[in-house]
Order: C-alpha cells, then sequence, then structure tokens
C-alpha cells in the first residue's frame, strides 16, 4: 500500500520567515532562508485493515517514507504505529534523534530549545503514550483519538537540523468531526524543518 | 418514615383512669382545689380532630386530644385561662374559660380545616414540618398537580419542575443542582431504591399513580441519609387512606399505544388501615430515524404492585407494612455490525425489583418515641441475546444486588424549643452479575444525631451529622447546620452549609468488565490490580501509562455546599423564592486508562481524580391571580466547571484548533463552557386552571432546557466551541380534564405541543403525544 504525500508550502510560512529573518540581524551572518512548512496527509500508520504490522519510518528531511528494510539505519527520524510514535534513538533505533513536546502555538514556535531532548529507552519512549501524556486525547465516551490542540513535538534530527511537528488527525481523509467507526491510523500532520542547522523556524 | 405526631396516646388511658378518678373526687367534694378543663375538637365536617395539641396559654399546662377529638387538662389552678387548640392544616382557635376550683370546665372548640393547607414535608428533617416551618427548603409536588399534568412516570413528573434536568444514561435520571443522577438519592417512604445502571436510577420504572406527594430535598442530605444524598434526595410519598375505603381507576391511552392502567383500594377502621395499588404501563415505542432498522426506543410493558399495611395495637404501639414489586419485560431486535459481520440479534431483557418495609414505632412516654424499620430491597435485570438466524446465544448477562437495613430512631421532644432525633443502623448490601468476579459485599454502620432548636420565635435552628463507617472505603462524617430566620412575617430567610458524600459503588470498586467485541476492559479500583497482574504475565499489556501499585486506594467522593434563599410571601396568592447554592467536590472519580493491550485497547480503572464545582441560582414565582388561575415561573442559572481546567485555562494550558483551517487559539477563560451535560439556563411557565363548581381543570406548561454540551469535537476534552453544544429547545405540555360526577373524570391532553426532536443527541424525547384519560374514585367517608 503506498503512502500519498502531499506537500504545500503554506502562506504562513512566509510571514514566519520574514519574522525569522528580522529576529537574527544581530546574528551571525544566517544561511540562506531553508525552512519549509509541509503538511502531510494519510500517513498509513499500520492500519487495521491493510497494515502491514509494522511501523512506519519517516524522513523529515527528505518528507519521504523510508522503507521496512530501511528501518536499522539512520535513513529515518520517527516511526508511526497505531498511537505510538517512537524516534530513531535509544532503543528504537541507530539513530541519535532527540525529541521533546512543546505546549504553546505552533507559530509561536519560533525557536527550538537547545536542550532537553529525549530519547527512547526500553522503560518509556519519548513521546509519552496514553491519552494526554503525548501527542493525543482518547475520549471516553465517544472513543475518538484527537491530536491535543496546542502540542507541538520539536525534532532533533540525525543530522543535527531541527523540525517542530504538529499532529492534526488520526483518521483517513482528516474528517472534521471524527467517530470511532471512521478509519483510524492515517496521520495528518504538519511541520517545519530547518535545513540550515539553526535552531530558528 | 418517621413522622413525630403530636399525640401523646398515653394520656388516652392516663385520661379514663383520670376521668373515674375526678368523678369520684367530685362526687364527693372533698380535698381538690383545682379544676380540670375538658372537652372536644370538632372540625367544620364535624369530624373529631386528631391527636390535636391543646394547652393553655401562658402557662406550661397542656396534653393531646386522643383519637377522638377529646381532652382534659386537670390539675389547673383557678383563674382566668385561654385555651388553644393548634393542628397542623387547622385554623388556630382559642376560648377563654374561668376555672374555678373543684370543678370540670367542659366546652367545644370548632375549628376548620385551613382552605389553604399548609403542605406537610418530612424528607428534609425526619420529622414533620409545615413547608414553610422547614428551615431546609424543600419543594413539593402534590397529586393534584400530577394529576392535571397527566403524568404517569416520575421522570415526566420531574422534568417540569424547576433546576431539575433529565439525562439519559443507561436510563433516565435527574441532574440536581448541576449534579449527575448517581449523586441524588432516590426514595419511597423514606426507603432508599437501589438499581442503578452507570449510576443513573432510571426514573421510568416509578409509576406516579399512587403518590400523595414528591418531596425534593436539594443540597447535601448525608448528614441524615448517608452516600448518594450529595447532591440531594427525592423523596415519593405513597398515598395513605384517609378516609373509610374506597376504589380507584385510572386509565391513561395515548400515541405510541402508551397504556397505563391504575387500580388502587383501601379501607381503613380504627385500628386497621390497608391499601392496595396496581399499575400496568405498556408502550409499542418510538423510532425516530425511521430509516434505520431499529426502534429508537423499542416496546415494553411493566407491573407495580404496592400495598400498605399498618396497625394500632394500643395508643402507644403502632405497626405497618409497606411492600412494592415492580416488573418489566422487553423484547426487541437489534442489527449492528463488527469487524465486517452483520449481526441481527434478539434481545430479551427483564427487571423486577421489591422493596419490603416494616416498620414499628413505640411511644415511651408523652415525648419519647422509639422507630424501628426492617428495610429489604432486592433488584434484577438480565439480558438474553440470540443470532435471530440460527437461534445461536450471542451474550447472556444479569445483575443481581440486595440491600438490607435495620435501622432504630429515637426522638425526644424536650420542650417547645427542643427536640432531638437519634438514629442508628447497619446497611448490609451485595452484588452478583457477570460482569463480576463472584458475590460482592460491602457493610456499613451509621449513627446520626439531629438536633432541632428555636432560641427565639423567630429563629429555628437545626444542626446534625451523621458517622458512615464502611467495610471497603472508610469512614464518613456528615454534618450539617441550618438556619430559618423570620424576618418579617412575610420574608423568610434561609441558609445551610453541610458535607455530603458518596460512597465508591460496587462497579467502581469491583467490575471486571472486557468488552467481547471492542476488547477494551475496565476493572474496578478493588480488583485491577490483580488483573492487571493476570495480563502482563499473558504478555497483553504493550504499554503501562499508570502502574496500578503506585494508584492510592479509591475513597468517598466528598463536597460541601452552602445554600442560602429566602421566601417571600407578598400576599396569600403570590410568593417567592430564592436560593444560592455552592457546591465543591472533591475527588470526584472518573474513569481512566492505565493502560494499553496488545490489541490496541485500554485498559480501565477508576479513581479519584477531580475536583469540580457547581453554583448557581434558583428562582420561583408563584400567583394566584384569579379564583381559578393560577401561574407560576420557574428558573435557574447554572455554572459547573472542573477547577483544574479553570486553573490550567487561567494559566494560558487549553488550546482549541478549528478541525478545517487547524488554526489553533488559546482558549479564554469565557470560551470554556464547564462540564458537559449542565444548562446554563433553564426555565419553566406554568399556567393552570381549576373550577371546582363546574369541574373543568386545564393546564399549559412550557419548559425551557438552554443550550448544553455533548461532547469534545476538536479535541481538547473539554467544551468550548458552538459545534460541542446541543441547541437549547421547548417543550410545551398541555392538558384538559373536566369532573363530570363526583366520582368521575375526563382528561385529554397533548404532550410536546411544538413536536419538537433531535434525533442526534436526544433519543428521549419522542414527539408529540396526545392521549386521553379516565378516572373513577369512589370513597365511602
Amino acid at each position: 500500500m503506498s503512502t500519498k504525500i502531499y506537500t504545500n508550502i503554506l502562506i504562513a510560512c512566509v510571514a514566519i520567515l520574514s519574522y525569522s529573518c528580522k529576529d537574527k540581524k544581530e546574528d551571525a551572518p544566517v544561511p540562506a532562508s531553508t525552512s519549509t512548512a509541509l503538511v502531510v496527509r494519510n500517513l498509513a500508520a499500520n492500519p487495521e485493515t491493510g497494515g502491514n504490522g509494522h511501523f512506519t519510518f519517516f524522513s523529515l528531511k527528505n518528507n519521504v517514507v523510508v522503507p521496512f528494510t530501511d528501518s536499522a539505519t539512520t535513513k529515518w527520524d520517527i516511526a508511526f504505529n497505531a498511537t505510538t510514535i517512537i524516534t530513531n534513538s535509544g532503543s528504537s533505533g541507530p539513530g541519535t534523534v532527540g525529541v521533546q513536546l512543546y505546549t504553546g502555538l505552533f507559530e509561536n514556535l519560533t525557536t527550538a530549545p537547545s536542550t532537553g531532548y529525549i530519547q527512547d529507552a526500553t522503560s518509556a519512549y519519548a513521546i509519552s503514550t496514553g491519552s494526554a501524556n503525548g501527542w493525543y486525547n482518547y475520549n471516553s465516551t465517544t472513543h475518538v483519538i484527537s491530536a491535543i490542540p496546542g502540542r507541538a513535538i520539536v525534532i532533533r534530527t540525525n543530522d543535527n537540523t531541527y523540525a517542530k511537528m504538529e499532529i492534526l488527525n488520526y483518521y483517513q481523509n482528516a474528517p472534521a468531526a471524527p467517530v470511532n467507526t471512521d478509519v483510524s491510523r492515517y496521520y495528518t500532520f504538519r511541520y517545519v524543518y530547518q535545513s540550515n542547522g539553526t535552531r530558528q523556524f | 418514615m418517621f413522622r413525630i405526631n403530636l399525640n401523646n396516646k398515653i394520656i388516652k388511658k392516663l385520661f379514663i383512669h383520670i376521668i373515674l378518678i375526678i368523678a369520684l373526687f367530685s362526687s364527693i367534694s372533698a380535698f381538690a382545689q383545682n379544676g380540670i378543663i375538658k372537652g372536644k375538637i370538632v372540625s367544620d365536617s364535624s369530624q373529631p380532630v386528631e391527636f390535636a395539641l391543646v394547652y393553655l396559654k401562658g402557662t406550661s399546662m397542656g396534653t393531646n386530644c386522643d383519637s377522638k377529638g377529646i381532652f382534659c387538662i386537670h390539675a389547673v389552678k383557678p383563674g382566668k385561662y385561654t385555651v388553644v387548640f393548634a393542628q397542623l392544616g387547622f385554623e388556630t382557635v382559642e376560648q377563654l374559660v374561668d376555672v374555678h376550683s373543684d370543678q370540670v370546665h367542659e366546652i367545644v372548640l370548632h375549628t376548620q380545616a385551613k382552605s389553604d393547607q399548609p403542605e406537610i414535608v418530612v424528607t428534609g428533617t425526619q420529622t414533620e414540618k409545615s413547608i414553610q416551618d422547614s428551615p431546609i427548603p424543600v419543594t413539593i409536588i402534590t397529586e393534584s398537580q400530577i394529576k392535571q399534568m397527566g403524568s404517569m412516570r416520575l421522570s415526566e413528573v420531574l422534568q417540569e419542575q424547576t433546576g431539575l434536568a433529565i439525562i439519559n444514561d443507561h436510563g433516565t435520571g435527574i441532574q440536581l443542582q448541576g449534579f449527575n443522577p448517581e449523586y441524588t438519592m432516590i426514595m419511597i417512604d423514606g426507603a432508599p431504591l437501589i438499581g442503578r445502571t452507570a449510576g443513573t436510577f432510571d426514573l421510568s420504572r416509578m409509576t406516579v399513580g399512587n403518590i400523595k406527594q414528591i418531596e425534593i430535598v436539594k443540597g447535601p442530605s448525608s448528614s441524615l441519609y448517608g452516600s448518594e444524598a450529595l447532591a440531594g434526595v427525592i423523596n415519593i410519598i405513597t398515598q395513605e387512606p384517609t378516609e373509610k375505603a374506597g376504589v380507584g381507576l385510572r386509565t391513561r391511552y395515548g400515541t405510541n399505544n402508551t397504556s397505563d392502567v391504575s387500580l388502587d383500594g383501601f379501607f381503613r377502621t380504627k385500628k386497621f388501615s390497608y391499601s392496595a395499588f396496581a399499575n400496568r404501563y405498556s408502550t409499542s415505542g418510538y423510532d425516530l430515524v425511521p430509516d434505520t432498522e431499529d426502534k429508537t426506543v423499542p416496546a415494553y410493558h411493566n407491573y407495580t404492585l404496592q400495598q400498605k399495611v399498618a396497625y394500632r395495637f394500643n395508643p402507644r404501639l403502632k405497626a405497618s407494612l409497606f411492600a412494592r414489586g415492580f416488573f418489566e419485560d422487553q423484547n426487541s431486535n437489534i442489527s449492528f455490525s463488527e469487524n465486517g459481520i452483520d449481526y441481527k440479534i434478539n434481545q430479551v431483557g427483564n427487571q423486577y425489583d421489591w422493596n419490603l418495609l416494616p416498620q414499628i414505632s413505640y411511644s415511651l412516654n408523652s415525648n419519647t418515641r422509639l422507630l424501628l424499620k426492617m428495610y429489604s430491597t432486592f433488584y434484577h435485570t438480565s439480558a438474553v441475546m440470540t443470532n435471530i438466524a440460527d437461534g445461536s446465544l450471542y451474550d447472556d448477562s444479569y445483575f443481581n444486588q440486595t440491600f438490607n437495613r435495620p435501622e432504630l430512631i429515637g426522638s425526644k421532644t424536650w420542650n417547645k424549643k427542643n427536640e432531638t432525633i437519634l438514629g442508628a443502623g447497619v446497611t448490609f448490601e451485595s452484588v452478583s452479575a457477570t460482569r463480576y468476579t463472584d458475590k460482592k459485599r460491602f457493610n456499613s454502620t451509621f449513627y446520626y444525631v439531629q438536633h432541632d432548636w428555636k432560641p427565639l420565635s423567630k429563629i429555628n435552628i437545626i444542626a446534625g451529622f451523621r458517622y458512615d463507617v464502611h467495610s471497603v472505603y472508610g469512614k464518613q462524617l456528615s454534618p450539617k447546620l441550618s438556619i430559618k430566620y423570620n424576618a418579617t412575617k412575610k420574608i423568610t430567610f434561609r441558609a445551610s452549609v453541610g458535607k455530603g458524600f458518596k460512597a465508591p459503588d460496587f462497579r467502581q470498586l469491583y467490575l471486571n468488565f472486557t468488552n467481547p467485541v471492542a476488547g477494551y476492559s475496565v476493572f474496578g479500583s478493588e480488583e485491577v490490580l490483580a488483573q492487571y497482574t493476570q495480563l502482563e504475565q499473558q504478555g497483553l499489556i504493550a504499554q503501562t501509562f499508570i502502574d496500578p501499585t503506585t494508584l492510592k486506594p479509591i475513597t468517598a467522593e466528598r463536597s460541601v455546599a452552602i445554600n442560602v434563599g429566602w421566601n417571600v410571601d407578598f400576599s396569600k396568592k403570590m410568593n417567592w423564592q430564592l436560593n444560592v447554592f455552592r457546591n465543591d467536590i472533591n475527588d470526584m472519580i472518573e474513569t481512566s486508562a492505565i493502560a494499553m493491550k496488545t490489541n490496541g485497547q485500554s485498559v480501565y480503572t477508576y479513581y479519584n481524580v477531580s475536583k469540580v464545582f457547581t453554583q448557581g441560582v434558583e428562582t420561583n414565582l408563584a400567583y394566584q391571580f384569579h379564583k381559578h388561575f393560577s401561574i407560576s415561573a420557574g428558573y435557574q442559572y447554572l455554572i459547573a466547571k472542573n477547577k483544574e481546567v479553570v486553573k490550567d485555562i487561567a494559566e494560558g494550558q487549553y488550546y482549541a484548533r478549528d478541525p478545517i483551517t487547524y488554526v489553533t487559539s488559546i482558549i479564554s477563560e469565557k470560551e470554556y463552557g464547564g462540564l458537559f451535560n449542565r444548562s446554563k439556563h433553564m426555565a419553566n411557565f406554568k399556567l393552570f386552571y381549576l373550577n371546582k363548581n363546574t369541574g373543568w381543570s386545564a393546564s399549559i406548561r412550557a419548559i425551557y432546557r438552554g443550550r448544553y454540551g455533548f461532547g469534545d469535537m476538536n479535541g481538547n476534552l473539554i467544551l468550548d466551541v458552538d459545534n460541542e453544544y446541543v441547541k437549547g429547545y421547548w417543550l410545551a405540555n398541555m392538558s384538559v380534564g373536566k369532573t363530570i360526577t363526583s366520582w368521575f373524570t375526563l382528561q385529554v391532553g397533548m404532550d410536546n405541543v411544538f413536536n419538537y426532536k433531535n434525533p442526534q443527541y436526544i433519543s428521549s424525547i419522542p414527539g408529540r403525544l396526545y392521549y386521553t384519560s379516565l378516572q373513577l374514585k369512589i370513597n365511602k367517608k
């Protein structure tokens, strides 16, 4: 099953860029503007029908799904299986990825923190699982999984570049009002990847 | 129900002796210096007034009449006295008597039943008080109101009352001061009713065919009734025979083949009274979404049987027995699909419950009484689901609950200003069910004391507490203090502060349930560790969110509540009531996922997490603006919020994301709509017409329920955006009746006149209903 990935450049990005450029006036010479905001839709994360039983591995730099056969490499940054997200680090992979959760408005996250990145361990994943712990809320009345508004994941990649990511929907074709009978385990998320090595978005 | 009669039965015997002695003494005209006043109280219908209080004004001398209305006050020093007769429901009468030594003064006092008879309530204090005199505010719904409304079930009656909202969650329950149904105790004649599903006692189980009145106490009543009375108490008072004998028949038939037939009969002699009641209710249900195969509410029928026997052995000793049974059957077909397989299932549901309440009351002397109650009740429900195609069993489940409670209550009237009640009892409860590992038992011991003090004529203070010792969740102390102050004849202030609690129920302690289809598990707090360990050993736990060994033991939910209000009688015809309330509840029990299984489903358990408050104002205005017309209006403003959410919002920690544009914003305090299912505004307007001369009666009632949240739509789990609300709506009901002869009444009515329906969110409102009813009533005075 192939995953269609659409890439959109958001208009908002322009604003963010201009803001970050202004911000860096006093800093050392700025590398060419390199951060882009991307939206990934319908990333299948081992869906109940047609799932492969594996995590789906993803490269933020290249905005592509990395084949399962490359799971033991550093070609991927994060991977998805149902509601669980792992990082290429510690107990999950050979990489050096670090992540941390951010609470606030996505666009207000203009600088990635310099410290505080954690890696996967056998005792706990860096992105905590469970309702309200990590990226999602589970509604025990409707049994719907929804991405927590105002929560982002800040990622330091294998290349020591930074990205910020916000998950938007967990259901196929991102219904505005999902119900528990909708097909789940299809991620829609947006992320901003800064390739120049700075922590500015 | 414990009622303190003003009677003093011991006097009767003494009285006979005294009469003999007096007769002897007066015939020989010796020794005696003092006079005697004896007499009889007669009401306008020439009926003697039983057990009334008669006293001499400005003295401590007084007595109670006997059952024939005869009284005798002896050893009265010569002089002029005013004899005062006082009895609830009758006009107070005074008469001057000039007492001479060695004389017997015979008088007859003529009184009459008050036209606007004060309503007597018992639920707030466990003693009889007129509704105006009760320091604890009590709402009362009388039989005649229920009849005029044409109602059949308790849920229909309650939904028209100010501040009460109908909540449908595994049955029809009531929300009171913003609390879910599980926090309100439902009683019949003072005995708690059991059989709750997911916390809801289904009020449609209760017929209103033989109700004398319904009493509603808002605010915590745990100081008398213990657990479950955290939000308040609804007490159904069944009818007592007031005349010698009678039979009655009441039938109602209407839309959806809904029929309700009640039959009752009673008789009483001097010492013995008996009444019996039977009701059958049936409906073919209704379908709000006709294009689906299943009905919204399938057909069902039920029976209620009730009887009351009372016997007075002598003036001091009285015994009674109340028995009630309820039986319901439902047969329905349901269809659904699971994992791509279509199922057509036949479900046979059955539930019944019975209550048995023998009680004995004994007067030690004229002001000390004992009451022994031996209450037992049983509730059963079961459902058998079979595949229609091949008759194979799909699911079979049952639930049995028992509740037994011996309770001893003593009351002592010290003087006109002080009265004390003491109570103690033990509750034995057990549950066995498909979803429980084995038979589970609870028991608890409780003690309570309440003192009623009138330090000044204008002030009445009631203070009391109850202490519960429970076998599983520990000890609870629930105090309450209430004050009433009559500022003027027309204005009364009331205030109370009290603690309420709700014990964790069987489900929260012992549930052991794994959904056979979805695969998730819910374990009670006492089961979770063992069940979790077992799953872990089987390798079925994928992730643990909260280690169950770190969970604190579950405790009772506790609240502190303040109620302050007033009552203003502008005139005999116009009355205004207002009550401001605030409830703070700590340790609210919620379900939370503690682990995820390898099948991707969660393991849930119950524990104390939330802190919640509810506050608001409730007000009622009633006005009899014409001989035959009366109007009333009621309104409640309610705020109910989770305190942690409020705190997090204040710190800017809550966000909302538009699911289409993905624009995220910070939620302001104003946007937080509070707990789901609570309407900020609720109101009702009622117009009643009653003409006793022509026999016509009519009513128009409109009930408004303001918008309320149904669930989260934008992922933050709280109520904050417009599409998370159910729109506010009006329901209007009307009825017209005519009493053709004194024993025959016809009535027609229409419920939900505007045909309001909301299939998506409110499955319990069936649309417009027409009905006609017929009542026959023959009584012998």
